[in-house]
């Protein structure tokens, strides 16, 4: 993330650099004012210096300008390419192991993401408050070199003491993130399963579970506030103890007249100055250990256990290869050689080219397993299929289109959710539209294909979003298309009518329907009985 | 996509002097640490004015007291200010939590066509997103900004305490703070909201895209997607540079108000000195008391801008405090089947589909089946019932009570949707959602009714299992069974089942669950298979959103009409096995 940003980044740390820089030399210029104005009364030697003040402080904003429009491209810009790469791996083919609550990505993909970006925020200014340090001990020593090098000693120390704090502190902020994070995953879940909520009355029993994780959220606050109380103490005690023993010092020096009034005022604002960045730098520790508590998760799940067998990052190069869409007019043959999943198989069956077939499953996750392995993001347990004579590959482009039967509609247009990232001609659209008897929702009087369709598509009824997925799949004329239970929400009358156009349409293609409804078994060339493990099953011919 | 609104600054400002009046006595002493804090503070800048004059009359006995001073009203000034920031954090989490709290709950209750107009992602966005953006300011800024605030006004008061001209020449700079403030708020309220908006966006797109993963992997549009979520990405960058520039321009007019500030302190200076009016120590303090406020002055002027983000996200929040809640009616106590009629029921969605008086009436435990094409207006009918949807005209009863517009008590209504929703977390806490103090005894009969026994007892922990996103994955057969073991604990006067099977495919086992859950209970299924609507007592036939007929399903069959029609195309296409 920071490679491609170090001219940002740099510019970041210049500007913030010049910025505290300036803000150091203020009381430099106010000590000069006292010597050089106010103490002998000279009125030009006070417009003098106060055009110094004045060039001095347009140096300043100038320098917070550079810094703060750098760090923002820099930080943003860091935030998506992070977001872009972990949305990378979750659509990722390869999968997940280990399954992740949506909330729980989501919190990932939202503000562990920005978090984690801060580090550019983290490392400039911490530039910034070392410079700022630096440029007030330099000051020091030019006045009095017992001065600087007590500036220069104490700092690290108050600092190194400081640090030991930081580990409870950082555990503690770490602990307060997690328990947000369950709080806010709780309410997605909470808030997805509305419906069952209120179709059982159970509102005030969701509300009584999400208030036990929101009590356990606040109390990770408390003690993640008191560490920090304790912490602010420590800091700010060291500092007084600090700017106590410089006054003590420069104050003796003054008296002895080896430094001016106007120096020792410049030596007490300095010490007063440094208060802010060296508290500041304390803190450096702290924000670097929620930054580390973020990255860590985003990496978790970036470097997460795949489900299947092959490489994350091969997957995602090759999935850059162009999907054979194009309008095939033969279909291809498909083989299953032994094919085992959990609750299926092994299937032993040779789909001819072109044919219709059904499966039909013991048990019904067998077909969602099969699907699965079709689909290309599930490695069978044991065989194989050879589609048009090569051997599927999970994680691969292929031939193959397998989507799940769980009808999944996305906010945007109609036409958006047909083509989904596809661009596909009016004609091709209207015959995917005919088969899938999409007539009730592509109506003129709705807007066509601009229909505007809410998120989830929930504005459309179950019968409406499983018949838009399926002239999804339709429209993109796959050389073979597996199709698990396409019809299960539909009336009979649309049933009946989709089989019909199916054959229609996808004349000469292999098409296997997964467990399919009687009125669209009936209309296919064979049917295959998949039996669970163990069960070796006949093939048969209607 | 604003069906929840965002509250306007004034009702937020009363939310939340509502919340700290619950708490006075803490915001006092809240009020009080921070107080002395900065008045410890002030000892400071004092105190080294004091050693100038001492230098100046050469008083070397009086330097020892005065570095102990120092070192004293420092380390109390530590103490103190971590005391006040520490009850002002605690202070602010407490309040935060009760918001989430309040936030969530009127979410679930809110009435779902409001919540489906809103989609899930503003939702989710409030009860969390903008629960955190608030929260990392209420830990983080707020604690300073209350010192800072403080301490501005004390060191104002000690400047004039050791010259009223002082204070006014620090004044000098407000003129310009106030300008830069104005316009900051003007111009940075909209561009904050427009990032928080196309954050939203992007969350809305994020959260589709984590939702529909498998989909988007088996459609192998992984890519097209990651780019789709990318550019929401693109946009909100483009917002908060934006955003950012309007800050800037509003920071580099506050250094200027520095620099007037300090000059005209320093001008004051040089008068008062001359005039005798002060010391050079004197000068010196009023030069330090000023130069000490530039930090404290930021952190109030420089938090506006995280506080304004953190009062669109609390605006946002409180927006949702607002929506009216979803009418909650008594339920009735007595349990017993009712009537149920539907009566001249008319309804039109903005998108031109309507439904024109319908009527029907369901005897006390009859079941009744709806029939038609998919957009028939099934689903319309079962919200109308259900009370999700009111009608534009007519009436639905149940006994004669309506869900609008009465106060009696009403029976309790069940729902099967066609999506269960399986929650993340145990087995046995997804049942007691529907009866929170159902024993064990009552959670594994339910399953049992449902015939889900065997497979809940092959589960890993049983009924502690962890299902859901994230937990053990249930198939969907399972998912469904569970959601009916839900309603039967839930225990409903009135059934209604959109569809309740047909993600499972009819599956027998859950037909049998169904009917058994049926059994004394007025129930209206949506048939979308007809032998459902063979076994009930009354089927009401729609066509484009009106009855074309209703009767028995024999006396349909034998009157050779709409509804003779699709019954043979579904006998022909029937179960052949």
């Amino acid at each position: 993330m920071l490679a491609g940003r170090r001219l940002l980044l740099t510019f970041a740390i210049v500007g913030f650099v010049g910025h505290q820089v300036a803000e150091a030399l203020v009381p430099v210029v106010i000590g000069a004012v006292l010597d050089s104005a106010i103490a002998p009364g000279d009125p030009w030697a006070l417009l003098i210096w106060l055009s110094v003040l004045a060039v001095l402080f347009v140096a300043l904003l100038l320098a917070w300008r550079l810094g703060e429009s750098s760090i923002v491209r820099a930080g943003e810009g860091g935030a998506r390419e992070v977001r872009r790469a972990l949305m990378t791996r979750i659509l990722s083919p390869a999968g997940f192991a280990r399954r992740r609550t949506p909330g729980e990505l989501l919190s990932i993909a939202g503000s562990d993401t920005d978090r984690t970006a801060d580090i550019i925020w983290v490392l400039s200014s911490a530039a910034a408050r070392v410079a700022a340090v630096l440029t007030a001990a330099v000051s020091l020593l030019a006045i009095s070199v017992w001065l600087g090098l007590m500036v220069l000693i104490a700092t690290p120390v108050l600092l190194t003491l400081l640090h030991v704090l930081t580990a409870p502190l950082e555990r503690r902020m770490d602990a307060e993130q997690a328990a947000a994070a369950e709080a806010s995953s709780v309410a997605a879940d909470l808030l997805t399963g509305l419906r069952a909520l209120s179709g059982i009355g159970a509102e005030d029993a969701a509300i009584a579970r999400f208030a036990e994780v929101n009590q356990r959220s606040l109390e990770a606050s408390r003690r993640a506030v008191a560490a920090k109380a304790r912490y602010t103490v420590a800091s700010m005690a060291g500092s007084a103890l600090l700017l106590a023993a410089i006054a003590g010092v420069a104050g003796t020096e003054a008296m002895a007249g080896e430094i001016t009034i106007g120096q020792l005022v410049a030596v007490l604002g300095l010490a007063q100055f440094l208060h802010w960045p060296v508290s500041a730098l304390a803190f450096v520790g702290a924000e670097l250990g929620t930054v580390r508590a973020s990255a860590k998760r985003v990496a978790a799940v970036i470097d997460d256990d795949t489900a299947l067998s092959v490489p994350t990052r091969s997957v995602s190069a090759s999935h850059h290869a162009p999907v054979a869409v194009g309008t095939p007019t033969h279909g291809m043959e498909v083989v299953f050689d032994g094919v085992m999943t959990p609750h299926a198989g092994p299937v032993f069956a040779r789909i001819r080219r072109g044919a219709h077939s059904a499966l039909r499953f013991a048990d019904p996750r067998g077909a969602t397993e099969l699907q699965e392995v079709l689909a290309g993001v599930r490695d069978p347990l044991g065989g194989r299929v050879v589609v048009g004579g090569s051997v599927l590959r999970t994680g691969e482009p292929g031939p193959v289109l397998a989507p799940p039967h769980h009808p999944t509609v996305f906010s945007g247009t109609l036409r958006d959710n047909v083509e989904l990232h596809r661009t596909l001609d009016l004609p091709t659209l209207d015959a995917a539209a005919h088969t899938a008897v999409l007539d009730d929702v592509l109506t003129p009087g709705r807007g066509g294909w601009d229909l505007t369709i809410g998120e989830r598509g929930l504005t459309l009824s179950g019968g409406q979003r499983q018949r838009v997925t399926l002239a999804r799949a339709l429209a993109r004329r796959p050389a073979v298309l597996a199709l698990h239970e396409p019809t299960s929400a539909l009336d009979s009358v649309t049933e009946a009518a989709i089989a019909l156009r199916l054959r229609e349409d996808r004349a000469n293609l292999t098409t296997l329907l997964l467990d399919p409804s009687p009125a669209l078994a009936h209309a296919v060339d064979e049917i295959v009985d998949v039996a669970a493990p163990g069960v070796r099953l006949e093939q048969a011919t209607v | 996509m604003t069906a929840i609104p965002v509250a306007d600054p004034r009702t937020t400002r009363r939310l939340l002097a509502g919340l700290l009046g619950r708490r006075r006595w803490r915001v006092a002493a809240a009020g009080l640490a921070t107080c002395s804090a900065a008045v410890a503070g002030l000892v400071l800048p004092a105190t080294l004015g004091r050693i100038v004059d001492a230098v100046i009359s050469a008083d070397a006995g009086a330097l020892p007291l005065l570095i102990a001073v120092i070192a004293a009203a420092g380390l109390a000034h530590g103490l103190l200010a971590a005391l006040g920031r520490l009850l002002v954090a605690q202070l602010g989490e407490d309040v935060l939590a009760e918001l989430r709290h309040s936030v969530l709950a009127r979410l679930l209750r809110l009435p779902i066509a409001t919540v489906e107009r809103a989609g899930r992602g503003d939702l989710v966005s409030r009860a969390s997103g903008d629960a955190r953006v608030v929260g990392d300011v209420v830990t983080n800024l707020l604690p300073m900004v209350v010192g800072s605030i403080f301490t501005v006004a004390i060191t104002l008061v000690g400047m004039s305490a050791l010259h009223p001209s002082f204070a006014l020449a620090a004044l000098a700079a407000v003129p310009v703070q106030a300008l830069a403030t104005r316009r900051y708020l003007r111009l940075g309220r909209p561009a904050y909201l427009a990032a928080r908006d196309a954050q939203g966006e992007r969350s809305q797109r994020l959260l589709e895209a984590v939702d529909a993963a498998d989909a988007i992997r088996a459609m192998r549009v992984s890519d097209d997607r990651v780019r789709y979520v990318d550019d929401a990405a693109a946009e909100v960058v483009t917002r908060e540079v934006y955003a950012t520039g309007v800050s800037i321009a509003f920071w580099n007019k506050l250094n200027l108000a520095e620099l007037v500030g300090l000059s005209a302190v320093l001008a004051v200076g040089f008068l008062l000195v001359g005039s005798g009016d002060t010391t050079i120590g004197g000068a010196t303090a009023a030069a330090l008391y000023f130069h000490a406020l530039f930090g404290p002055v930021g952190a109030v002027l420089g938090g506006v801008d995280e506080l304004q983000r953190a009062s669109a996200a609390l605006s946002r929040m409180a927006g949702v405090l607002s929506l009216p809640e979803r009418p909650t009616r008594l339920a009735r106590a007595e349990r017993r089947a009712v009537e149920l009629a539907v009566d001249h029921v008319s309804f039109a969605y903005d998108h031109g589909f309507h439904l024109d008086r319908v009527t029907f009436r369901l005897a006390p435990g009859a079941t009744g089946a709806l029939v038609g094409a998919s957009g028939a207006g099934k689903s319309t009918i079962a919200a109308l019932v259900l009370g999700t949807l009111t009608p534009d005209a007519g009436r639905v009863e149940f006994d004669g009570v309506s869900p609008t517009g009465d106060s009696r008590p009403l029976p309790r209504v069940g729902v099967a949707g066609q999506e269960p929703h399986t929650f993340a977390c145990s087995l046995a806490e997804n049942l007691r959602l529907a009866k929170p103090a159902a024993g064990t005894d009552e959670l594994r009969d339910a399953l049992a009714a449902v015939g889900a026994q065997g497979w809940v007892d092959r589960l890993p922990d049983g009924l502690a299992t962890v299902v859901g996103a994230g937990g053990h994955a249930l198939a969907v057969v399972e998912e469904q069974q569970l959601a009916l073991a839900r309603l039967l604990l839930h225990d409903p006067d009135v059934l209604v089942l959109d569809e309740a099977t047909a993600a499972a495919g009819g599956e027998r086992s859950l037909d049998r669950a169904v009917a058994r859950l049926a059994q004394g209970r007025t129930t209206l299924t949506i048939a979308h298979r007809l032998d459902q609507a063979e076994h009930a007592d009354h089927v009401v036939v729609l066509d484009q959103g009106r009855v074309v007929e209703q009767g028995t399903h024999s006396e349909l069959v034998a009157a050779a009409g709409h509804y003779t029609r699709i019954w043979e195309a579904w006998s022909r296409g029937g179960p052949t096995d």
